[in-house]
C-alpha cells in the first residue's frame, strides 16, 4: 500500500518517551501513507497518541523506531520542513504568546520563509490573510491575544496558514475548544484552504462524526496503534475494530443522522 | 522480585540516591577546605614547625601528621628528605587516607582537646542537640501546619491576626529571636537562666534535680526555634490551603454537601504533601539556624562545639562536625522521603509522569 | 503596567516596598549626611541618647556609623547572592525544563544533590579555608553559589509546564531557535515568578550572611549587621544588658527581611489571584 508519490509514508513508525522502566510508547508501530491533496483524519480518544503522531509529521518529534518519510525522505532539516508543513493547534488561547501583539506574532511567521518579503509586502499579506478569515485588520491592531475571543483566536491561527500557504496542514483538534457555531466556520475555512491552495490536510480529532463529514480517509487510533483505516463509509458503516465501534457509539444522535 | 513490593523498591531507590549524595558530601567535606589559602594541611603543618622546640610537642604534631596521612610513613616512621623535612603526601593519597578513617568511624583527634578523639567530643554534644532540635522541629512543624490550615479555612479575623504575625516572626532569624528572648527574659526579667543546658553546680545524672534544671534551661532555646519554625510553616500551609480550597474537587465536595470535617480532612491531607516536601528541603537550613541558636544560649550541644572549634581553628573537629551535620540532614531527609512515599498515592501507585498527549 | 497598578493596590506590597526602599535610601544617603567614623570616639559601651545617639560599642566606636556601614554591607551581600543564585538557577532551570532528556536529568540531579547538602555546611567549610581573603564579596559569592539549586528547581518545574503549551510549538514552527524560544516565549511567562524567587533569595542571602558572621566566619574587610551582632555577643553585651549593642541591628535585619517577605507574599497574591480575597 506504500505509494511512491505519497506525501507522508510511515513504516513501523514508533515514538517512545522516557527512559528505562518509565518508558511510555505513545505511538506504536504505525504504518500508513497519506497522498497529496487528501484530507485524512486521525481519530481516537484522549491519550491514544494521535497528537504525538501529528507532532511527528510536523517534525516536532522524531520517531524513536521505524521511519516516517515526507516526500520520500525523512525530515532532517525542520526549518525547510516547516516551509511546507504547518499546523493549527487545539487551544487558541494558549497558541499565542500573551506578551506580544497578535499582529507582531503573525509577522513572526515570516521567519520560516526562505526569503523574507519586503516590509510593505508583509503588511499586505497579513491584511489579506486576515480578510480571508473574515477579520478586518483594524479589529486586531495593537491587540494582545487575551483581548480576543476564542473564535477570533482560532481564526488568527488560520490566518497564519493563509500567510504561509503550506503544502500540508496538520490541524490538531482545531475545533474542540470553540462552540458549535464557530466550529462550522472553522471547517469552512479549512475547506477553503484546501480548495484554494490544493492543500493536504491531516485532521486530528476525537470526534468521528466530524471526521466523517470532512475527510477522504480515516485512521482510527487506540493505545498508540492505528487499529483501522479506510474511507469514512468503510470505517463507519462496517467497523472492524471494537475501538471504532466505541467511538461511533459516542457520537451524538444529531450527527449520526448524517452517517446512517 | 522487587516488583511485588513497590514500597520496598521505592525505599531502596531513595536509599541508593542518598548514598550517592552522601558520597558527594564526603568528597566536598574533604576538598572544600583545601580550596583556600588557610587550609587544614597548612594549619597542621604550621603547628608542626612551630612546635619543633619541645620534644613532647613534637611527638604530638608528628602523631597528627601520621594520623591525617599528610606525610609519607613507612613502618610507622615518617619519611624525611635530606634536610630532615617530612615528605608530604599528595591530595589523592590524603583523600584515600581520609576515606579509610571515615570507614573506621575515626574522625581524627581534636587539636584543642588533645588527645580527645573528635568522635568522642561529638558524642558528648549530640544528645543535647537531638533533645533540643528533634522535638522542636516536629512540634513547630505540626503547630504551624495546623494554624496555617485553620487560617486558610476560617479566613476572617483569625487569619488577619495570625498571618502578619507569622510573616513577621518568620522574617526573624531564629538566633536573632533567641537573642531578644534571652535579653528580655533572662537579663532584664531574670526569669530564666541565660546560659548552658543545666545549672553548673549539678552533675548530669538522671536525678530529679538535674531534669528540672535541664527543663528550665530548655525553654528559651526551644521557644526561639519553635516560634519561627511554626510561623514559617503556617504561612506555607495557609497558601497551600487557600490554593486547595479553590480547586474543583473541594468545590465539588461542597456542592455535594459533604460534611465540613470531611472536607477539611481532605484539604489537610492534600496540602500536607507539599508541606512535607518543603520540610525535607528546608531541613538543612533549619538545623543550621537551630545550631546558631544553641550558640546564643551556650547550649552544650553541637552548635557550641562548632563555635569553639571554629574559634580555635580546630580543623579535625570542623570537618568532623560538618560531616556529622550533613549525615544527619541526609538521614532526616531520607526519613521524610520515605514518609512521603507512604502518604502520596501517586508515589505508591508508581505513577508514570511525562506522557504528553 | 497593569500588574504594577494591581501591586500598588495591595497595602502589603506598599508597606513592603516602602520599608525596603527606606532601608536602601538609608544605606545610600545615610553615609553622605552623617559623618561616619570607625575610630574610637568615646568610652566603652557609652549609653545611647547622650553624645552618641545610639551609644558606642566595646571599642568605643559610634554605633550609628557602624550600623550605616553594616546595613549597606548586608544589602550588598543580599543583592549579590540573590543575583547570582537567581541568574544561575533561572538559566539552568529554564534550559533543563525546556530541553528535557539527559541534560535535564543531569541538572536535576545536581540540583537535588545540593539542595539536601546543607549550604550552611558548605559555607562553614569554604569560609573557614579563606582566613586571609574572606571579603564581603567572597561571602556573597559563596552564598549565591550554594543557594541557586532552589531557584533552579522551582524554575525548572515552571519551564517544563510551559514547554508543552501550544505557543511554544507555534514558535518552533515559526522557525524560532532554542535561545529565542527560551528568552521570548518562556522567560516572560516566568518573569513574575523569577522576581518572587529573587526577592526570597535576597532575603535568604542577608540571613545567611548574618548566620555565618554569628559563628565567627563573617567578612574580615567590612562591617555587616551580622558582624555587629557577632561582636556584641562575643563581648558579653547580651549578658551585661547592653541592649544598644544588638537591638538596632536586630531590628534592621528583621525590617529588611520582613519587607522582602511582604513584597513576595503580596506579589504572590497578585500573580496568583486565588490567594487574594
Amino acid at each position: 500500500m506504500l505509494n511512491k508519490n505519497s506525501i507522508f509514508a510511515a513504516n513501523n513508525c514508533t515514538r517512545e518517551f522516557g527512559t528505562g522502566k518509565k518508558i511510555v510508547r505513545a505511538v506504536d508501530n504505525t504504518t500508513f501513507s497519506i497522498e497529496s491533496g487528501e484530507i485524512v483524519s486521525i481519530v481516537g480518544g484522549s491519550g491514544c497518541g494521535k497528537s504525538v503522531l501529528a507532532k511527528m509529521m510536523l517534525g516536532l518529534y522524531k520517531p524513536t523506531d521505524g521511519t516516517l518519510l515526507y516526500n520520500n525522505a525523512p525530515v532532517t532539516n525542520t526549518k525547510i520542513h516547516w516551509r511546507e508543513v504547518q499546523a493549527v493547534f487545539q487551544d487558541p488561547f494558549s497558541c499565542f504568546n500573551q506578551f506580544f501583539t497578535i499582529r507582531s506574532q503573525l509577522k513572526d511567521a515570516f521567519g520560516i520563509l526562505q526569503e523574507k518579503p519586503s516590509h510593505k509586502e508583509i503588511e499586505k499579506r497579513i491584511d489579506n490573510a486576515l480578510l480571508a478569515v473574515n477579520i478586518k485588520p483594524h479589529e486586531i491592531s495593537g491587540k494582545y491575544p487575551f483581548e480576543l475571543s476564542g473564535g477570533q483566536m482560532q481564526r488568527m491561527l488560520l490566518a497564519r496558514i493563509f500567510i504561509l500557504r503550506p503544502k500540508v496542514l496538520i490541524a490538531d483538534e482545531p475545533t474542540s475548544m470553540v462552540d458549535a457555531c464557530v466550529r462550522a466556520n472553522i471547517l469552512d475555512y479549512l475547506m477553503k484552504l484546501k480548495e484554494e491552495l490544493k492543500m493536504t490536510i491531516v485532521f486530528v480529532t476525537h470526534d468521528i462524526g466530524l471526521a466523517y463529514y470532512v475527510s477522504d480517509r480515516l485512521f482510527i487510533m487506540h493505545n498508540g496503534r492505528i487499529v483501522e483505516q479506510g474511507t469514512p463509509d468503510e470505517v463507519t458503516l462496517s467497523p472492524r475494530s471494537e475501538h471504532t465501534v466505541r467511538l461511533l457509539e459516542d457520537i451524538p444522535e444529531i450527527h449520526r443522522a448524517w452517517i446512517c | 522480585m522487587l516488583k511485588q513490593y513497590p514500597s520496598l523498591r521505592y525505599i531502596l531507590q531513595r536509599g541508593v540516591w542518598y548514598l550517592l549524595t552522601f558520597a558527594v558530601a564526603v568528597i566536598i567535606n574533604f576538598f572544600l577546605p583545601r580550596l583556600g589559602s588557610h587550609n587544614p594541611v597548612d594549619i597542621i603543618m604550621g603547628k608542626f614547625s612551630a612546635g619543633m622546640s619541645s620534644e613532647a610537642a613534637r611527638a604530638k604534631e608528628e602523631a597528627y601528621l601520621k594520623e591525617f596521612g599528610l606525610v609519607k610513613v613507612r613502618n610507622g616512621e615518617i619519611l624525611r628528605d635530606a634536610a630532615g623535612k617530612p615528605l608530604k603526601t599528595s591530595n589523592t593519597e590524603q583523600f584515600v587516607n581520609y576515606i579509610k578513617m571515615c570507614f573506621k568511624g575515626d574522625l581524627g583527634t581534636s587539636f584543642q582537646k588533645y588527645p580527645k578523639k573528635v568522635l568522642q567530643v561529638i558524642i558528648e554534644a549530640i544528645p543535647w542537640t537531638i533533645a533540643l532540635q528533634l522535638p522542636t522541629i516536629l512540634l513547630g512543624w505540626i503547630t504551624g501546619n495546623v494554624l496555617g490550615a485553620l487560617a486558610a479555612y476560617r479566613r476572617g479575623a483569625f487569619d488577619r491576626v495570625l498571618f502578619p504575625a507569622a510573616l513577621f516572626i518568620s522574617a526573624l532569624p531564629s538566633f536573632v529571636f533567641g537573642m531578644l528572648l534571652l535579653y528580655y527574659f533572662s537579663v532584664v526579667m531574670n526569669w530564666f537562666p541565660a546560659m548552658g543546658g543545666y545549672a553548673d553546680a549539678i552533675v548530669p545524672s538522671l536525678s530529679f534535680e538535674f531534669i528540672q534544671s535541664a527543663a528550665y534551661h530548655y525553654l528559651l532555646p526551644f521557644l526561639s526555634i519553635f516560634c519561627i519554625l511554626a510561623g514559617g510553616q503556617a504561612i506555607g500551609m495557609r497558601s497551600m490551603g487557600i490554593y486547595e480550597l479553590g480547586t474543583d474537587y473541594i468545590k465539588y465536595a461542597k456542592w455535594l454537601g459533604l460534611k465540613e470535617s470531611r472536607i477539611i480532612g481532605w484539604l489537610f491531607r492534600n496540602a500536607m504533601l507539599p508541606q512535607l516536601t518543603g520540610l525535607a528541603l528546608s531541613l538543612g537550613t533549619m538545623i543550621g539556624g537551630a545550631l546558631i541558636t544553641e550558640m546564643i544560649f551556650s547550649y552544650p550541644g553541637l552548635g557550641m562545639a562548632i563555635l569553639t572549634t571554629i574559634q580555635n581553628n580546630d580543623y579535625p573537629m570542623i570537618q568532623g562536625c560538618t560531616l556529622l551535620i550533613t549525615t544527619s540532614v541526609l538521614l532526616a531527609n531520607f526519613t521524610v522521603d520515605i514518609l512521603i512515599g507512604f502518604l502520596d498515592p501517586r508515589v505508591k501507585a508508581g505513577l508514570r509522569i511525562g506522557k504528553g498527549n | 503596567m497593569k500588574l504594577l497598578k494591581n501591586l500598588l493596590k495591595s497595602p502589603m506590597f506598599v508597606a513592603g516596598i516602602t520599608l525596603f526602599l527606606g532601608t536602601i535610601i538609608l544605606a545610600l544617603i545615610g553615609p553622605l549626611t552623617y559623618p561616619i567614623t570607625l575610630e574610637r570616639v568615646g568610652s566603652q559601651y557609652s549609653t545611647p541618647f547622650g553624645r552618641f545617639f545610639l551609644g558606642t560599642d566595646h571599642l568605643g566606636r559610634d554605633y550609628i556609623s557602624l550600623l550605616l556601614r553594616g546595613l549597606r554591607a548586608s544589602l550588598y551581600v543580599g543583592f549579590l547572592a540573590g543575583t547570582i543564585a537567581t541568574t544561575i538557577g533561572t538559566l539552568l532551570g529554564i534550559y533543563g525544563g525546556f530541553k528535557g532528556g539527559i541534560i535535564d536529568d543531569m541538572i536535576n540531579m545536581i540540583t537535588n544533590l545540593f539542595i539536601v547538602i546543607p549550604s550552611f555546611v558548605v559555607l562553614i567549610l569554604i569560609s573557614g579555608s579563606f582566613e586571609d581573603g574572606r571579603s564581603l564579596t567572597l561571602i556573597g559569592l559563596i552564598i549565591g553559589l550554594t543557594t541557586w539549586p532552589w531557584t533552579a528547581r522551582a524554575v525548572r518545574a515552571q519551564s517544563a509546564a510551559i514547554k508543552s503549551k501550544d505557543h511554544i510549538s507555534l514558535a518552533r514552527i515559526n522557525g524560532d531557535g532554542t535561545l529565542l524560544v527560551l528568552l521570548k516565549h518562556i522567560l516572560p511567562y516566568l518573569a513574575s515568578y523569577v522576581f518572587m524567587v529573587f526577592i526570597l533569595q535576597v532575603a535568604s542571602g542577608i540571613l545567611s550572611e548574618a548566620a555565618i558572621s554569628m559563628i565567627g566566619l563573617g567578612p574580615l574587610d567590612s562591617i555587616s549587621l551580622g558582624t555587629i551582632l557577632n561582636q556584641a555577643k562575643n563581648n558579653g553585651a547580651l549578658g551585661d544588658g547592653v541592649w544598644w549593642a544588638f537591638i538596632p541591628s536586630t531590628i534592621m535585619i528583621t525590617v529588611i527581611v520582613f519587607a522582602l517577605y511582604l513584597i513576595n507574599t503580596s506579589a504572590e497574591g497578585v500573580f496568583n489571584p486565588r490567594l487574594r480575597k
